[in-house]
């Protein structure tokens, strides 16, 4: 289930952190456009999830977005501003994890990097220290903040990243694959500082990921892109519900492995059911394209055959799935 | 120069080299016998070569070290910044790219300026040689440095857009050792010319003057040293931000400013 749209729940308008309009990047004259008429906005309080398969332009957006790269044609507003021309404006009130844990001096500790970059956008003395304690207590990193990041796990290293991101209090958030290798734990726990930054203080956050199911728990819009051009964008649950019909499915659960003899008979009589056999379960499985009525008939004909059901329902279908349907045989989803 | 940014960059220094204070070590032991045997070398190829081209070579030694340890390294944490991607966290900083290199650029003068200053005083203490050090020197000096910097700025621009140019620099500024003079005034009209042309030449060249036959700022501007150090300074100041500007723009419309 998708975190649900702020601009579905009846709340103000709110103005626009992040506007991309008709965006165009090519790199070479003679290549296809990295980013090809690409539109969208990140108001505040929304995880907008950017997601494509590799090489679909998602990291020349981002970094588009945050003046790093040039765009060919198009305009780019970040936090109220025109991009590049106000970049030095815009960028006081944007932070960026670039490619998870990269943009940060290894060298240093977790306390040293955010005192440097801290210093350089301005923050000084108390207020520096201040801020720095209290975003090292965000992130969870308090007691280890005074060794080498080197040292550091990596998924405490791409905290430290998010660390630098948010240090300055910005406005909006480009988190550019922040979970990049991270184990399950890691990711959850970055996933965590993600959400309440954005439930609790309002930031408008613009993600990259090519983990779906975190796409799908933490972004209320998506975009998905491929070879650098618009694929599909609206609020998560809508795309999936949009696009998910071939991969909703009905199952019917069976405790214990079905013999051969009741297994044909429920073949024949449900062939387009697939049968998934394990050790202790079998699973009958359909697409939601057939009937629902059948489910009725199945389980009557189950339960004459005195099988005994575990489980009988529905099975949304999720954003990776659909992600593969609509990218299918235009790049290859990581 | 935002003094913010100039004490970030020295704070950063300074937590750095706790963590490099080996390398330090070894590069000061290194130059140091490294100098010591280039001495041993002219003694034994000249027997008129004596203290005083001892502290002719150590004058030429030192600020080579300082000048061209900054500016290659300049130009190296360019290249070196845009592998990890911290180049572009100091883009994200909304400072203005040119403003961090400087306070980079200064830091960086400040740490090889603390090491070669402290290498020379060990060098200068156990050939028993004293340089005497005034006002003009440093200001000479200081231009010298500039100079370098400058270049050093030039060559980072280059970096951002060509990366591999980056493993030419080490290259550069170990040649530049022989093509400045530092180590013995150059006599050959070939090579006296390209010392002129590199940053330190006119430097080293006023430094020794200064040192040694007691020049002063009208004797050295009638010589033409000091015109040629401020030329010099400053074209390699000029060339060097305009190629850092163009370095810039060209790798942000070329998206390689990160180069993972």
């Amino acid at each position: 289930m998708s975190a649900p749209d702020p601009a579905n729940e009846g709340l103000p308008r709110l103005p626009a952190a992040t506007v991309v309009s008709d965006l165009v990047k090519s790199y070479r004259p003679n290549r296809p456009n990295a980013v090809d008429d690409i539109s969208f906005e990140v108001p505040p309080g929304v995880v907008f999830g950017l997601l494509g398969p590799n090489g679909a332009g998602k990291t020349t957006t981002v970094k588009v977005i945050l003046g790093l790269v040039l765009p060919t044609r198009g305009t780019v507003r970040l936090a109220g501003y025109e991009m590049p021309r106000w970049q030095h404006k815009a960028l006081r009130h944007a932070g960026a994890v670039l490619e998870g844990a990269r943009n940060i001096y290894w060298r240093l500790s977790a306390r040293a990097n955010l005192e440097y970059f801290g210093a350089l956008r301005g923050l000084r003395g108390k207020s520096l220290a201040l801020r720095t304690q209290e975003t090292l207590d965000l992130v969870g990193l308090a007691d280890r903040a005074d060794e080498e990041t080197r040292l550091l796990s990596r998924g405490m290293q791409q905290k430290v990243a998010l660390a630098v991101a948010v240090l300055h209090d910005p406005d909006v958030l480009l988190l550019d694959e922040p979970t990049l290798g991270l184990d399950v734990h890691a990711a959850r726990a970055i996933e965590s500082v993600i959400r309440k930054l954005t439930e609790e203080q309002r930031k408008a956050v613009l993600l990259t990921t090519h983990q779906m199911a975190l796409a799908q728990r933490l972004c209320h819009r998506i975009l998905v892109v491929n070879e650098g051009r618009k694929v599909v964008e609206g609020a998560t649950d809508e795309v999936i519900q949009q696009f998910g019909g071939h991969h909703r499915t009905t199952e019917i659960r069976l405790a214990g492995a079905v013999d051969h003899g009741t297994l044909a008979r429920l073949c024949e009589a449900f062939p387009f059911a697939s049968v998934t056999t394990e050790t202790e379960t079998t699973t009958l499985s359909w697409s939601d394209t057939h009937p629902q009525q059948k489910l009725l008939e199945l389980l009557n004909l189950v339960d004459g055959e005195g099988l005994s059901i575990l489980h009988a329902g529905q099975r949304e279908a999720t954003l990776e799935e659909v992600f593969v349907h609509l990218t299918a045989g235009r790049g290859s989803p990581a | 120069m935002s003094p913010t940014v100039l004490w970030a960059e020295i704070r950063r220094v300074l937590q750095l080299a706790r963590s490099y204070w080996l390398e330090y070590v070894s590069d000061f032991c290194l130059y140091t016998v490294g100098f010591l045997l280039l001495l041993v070398i002219f003694r034994a190829a000249s027997d008129t070569f004596g203290p005083e081209g001892y502290l002719s070579s150590l004058i030429g030694y030192v600020t080579w070290k300082i000048a061209a340890s900054a500016m290659a390294d300049i130009a190296d944490i360019a290249a070196l910044e845009s592998r990890t991607g911290t180049l572009e966290q100091l883009f994200l900083t909304g400072r203005g790219p040119g403003l961090v290199f400087l306070g980079r650029s200064l830091s960086l003068l400040l740490n090889y300026g603390v090491r070669g200053l402290l290498l020379g005083a060990v060098l200068a203490a156990l050939l028993n040689v004293l340089p005497p050090l005034t006002l003009l020197a440093v200001v000479v000096f200081v231009l010298t440095v500039v100079g370098a910097c400058g270049r050093g700025f030039g060559l980072a621009g280059v970096v951002l857009v060509y990366k591999q140019a980056g493993g030419s620099i080490n290259l550069i500024w170990q040649m530049m050792v022989f093509f400045t003079g530092a180590l013995a005034p150059l006599t050959h009209p070939v090579l006296a010319i390209t010392a002129k042309v590199l940053p330190l030449g006119w430097g080293i060249t006023s430094l020794r003057a200064i040192l040694f036959n007691g020049a002063t700022v009208t004797t050295l501007w009638r010589g033409g040293e000091l015109p040629g150090l401020l030329l010099n300074t400053a074209f390699y100041v000029i060339l060097g931000a305009g190629l850092f500007a163009w370095g810039e723009r060209r790798a942000r419309s070329l998206g390689v400013l990160a180069h993972y």
